[in-house]
């Protein structure tokens, strides 16, 4: 029981990274240009998503393909050549609808799981702090 | 050389190359499967490709072959790849199900590995042959009076002439474009040319035994062997002569 509780646990911490993935990804080429294995290591180091390579190099395909990274190839000294991405303006302007639509979805949680639903409580958060 | 490699400052071991060539093959055929497109296919595999040398150049102290070993162990599995609409199909998405099957079908005939491989159509042609020989051999040994399962396996015999032979075509003129990725020639020559000949043969035995005279039949045997050797040295010289003259591996 214990061991499928851990699977399903699993699964829903999968696929809530999978769903965010794309936008951490978007922020990070936002600011800078970056080529993937960078990316990787950075989203790893910054954000510990225990993001893999099999799920950000399709992200990064499908950013490609949709115009909103565009990519640069460049020389590497350790062996084929790197593919460096950069936002575009339509990521730009795609990363900000996402990221208001991200920080809205995590107040209404935020506020779900703090007052358990309840409009009225919002004073009294501390009563009904969930563990989180 | 890829580039890769060629970018690197000693060349990898080629059991090394081999290994990261047939990961790369194994996430691609994945994603082929997965119906994910050209394009993006092809990123992805740059992608991990480019990682695996970045990983590779961090490891400058370790022996290229263990270091690709410990790389590759450490880097997700091809079926990671799998796009989740690959992975579970839908009852509602059966065509998507469909082209997945479809794309890994000709993922199969068609191998993107720039490993050499047996020529697909050669190694199909010759599994053909083998089958409706046993199947022939079955059919005609069965006592017993013919049952629907012997009259499939005699119909199946009976399409090897024309199967294998067309079969066997395809994959010497796959062989001889494929630029040394695909190996097997004589096997496909064999393929190609042995129903023609026997055919040949049947019609000369049976022009011969229609005319008369028994002292016809040892200038009968010198045409049939004549014929066979003048028709094996023109497939060998038309087409197998000049490309081992060209590629001397095959």
């Amino acid at each position: 029981m214990a061991k499928r509780n851990d699977s399903v646990m699993q699964g829903w911490n999968t696929q809530l990274r999978k769903g965010l993935v794309e936008l951490c990804v978007m922020r990070l080429l936002d600011a800078n240009e970056a080529y993937g294995y960078q990316i990787l290591q950075q989203l790893n180091a910054a954000t510990g998503l225990e993001l893999t390579e099999s799920t950000l190099y399709p992200v990064l395909a499908r950013l490609a393909r949709d115009r909103l990274v565009k990519v640069r190839v460049a020389a590497s000294p350790a062996g084929p050549p790197r593919r460096y991405y950069r936002l575009t303006e339509t990521g730009q302007s795609r990363l900000k609808e996402m990221a208001t639509h991200w920080i809205g979805v995590r107040d209404a949680v935020d506020h779900l799981l703090n007052n358990g639903g309840n409009h009225e409580s919002s004073g009294s958060e501390s009563a009904q702090s969930p563990s989180r | 050389m890829s580039q890769a490699e060629a970018n690197l400052p000693n060349p990898l071991p080629d059991d090394a190359r081999r290994r990261i060539d047939d990961h790369l093959d194994a996430i691609e055929r994945v994603l082929l499967a997965g119906g994910v497109s050209r394009g993006e296919r092809r990123d992805v595999v740059d992608e991990v490709e480019t990682q695996i040398y970045e990983m590779l150049a961090a490891r400058a102290e370790q022996q290229p072959t263990e270091a690709v070993a410990a790389i590759l162990a450490q880097l997700d599995p091809p079926d990671a790849y799998a796009p989740e609409s690959a992975t579970a199909p839908t009852a509602v998405e059966p065509a998507l199900a469909l082209r997945g099957l479809w794309r890994r079908w000709q993922g199969w005939w068609f191998p993107r590995s720039s490993v050499p491989r047996v020529s697909r159509p050669a190694f199909v042609a010759a599994v053909w042959f083998g089958l409706a020989a046993l199947f022939f051999l079955a059919a005609f040994s069965y006592r017993r009076p013919p049952s629907l399962l012997l009259s499939l396996m005699f119909l199946f015999g009976m399409t090897a002439p024309i199967g294998v032979t067309a079969l066997g075509f395809w994959s010497v003129r796959r062989i001889r474009r494929s630029a040394g990725r695909e190996y097997g020639l004589p096997l496909a020559l064999v393929e190609t040319f042995f129903f023609p000949i026997v055919l040949a043969n049947l019609a000369l035995i049976g022009l011969l035994a229609a005319t008369d005279g028994a002292g016809l039949v040892v200038l009968a045997v010198l045409v049939i062997v004549g014929a066979n050797i003048g028709l094996a040295r023109y497939a060998w010289r038309r087409f197998g002569g000049k490309f081992l003259s060209r590629v001397d591996s095959y």
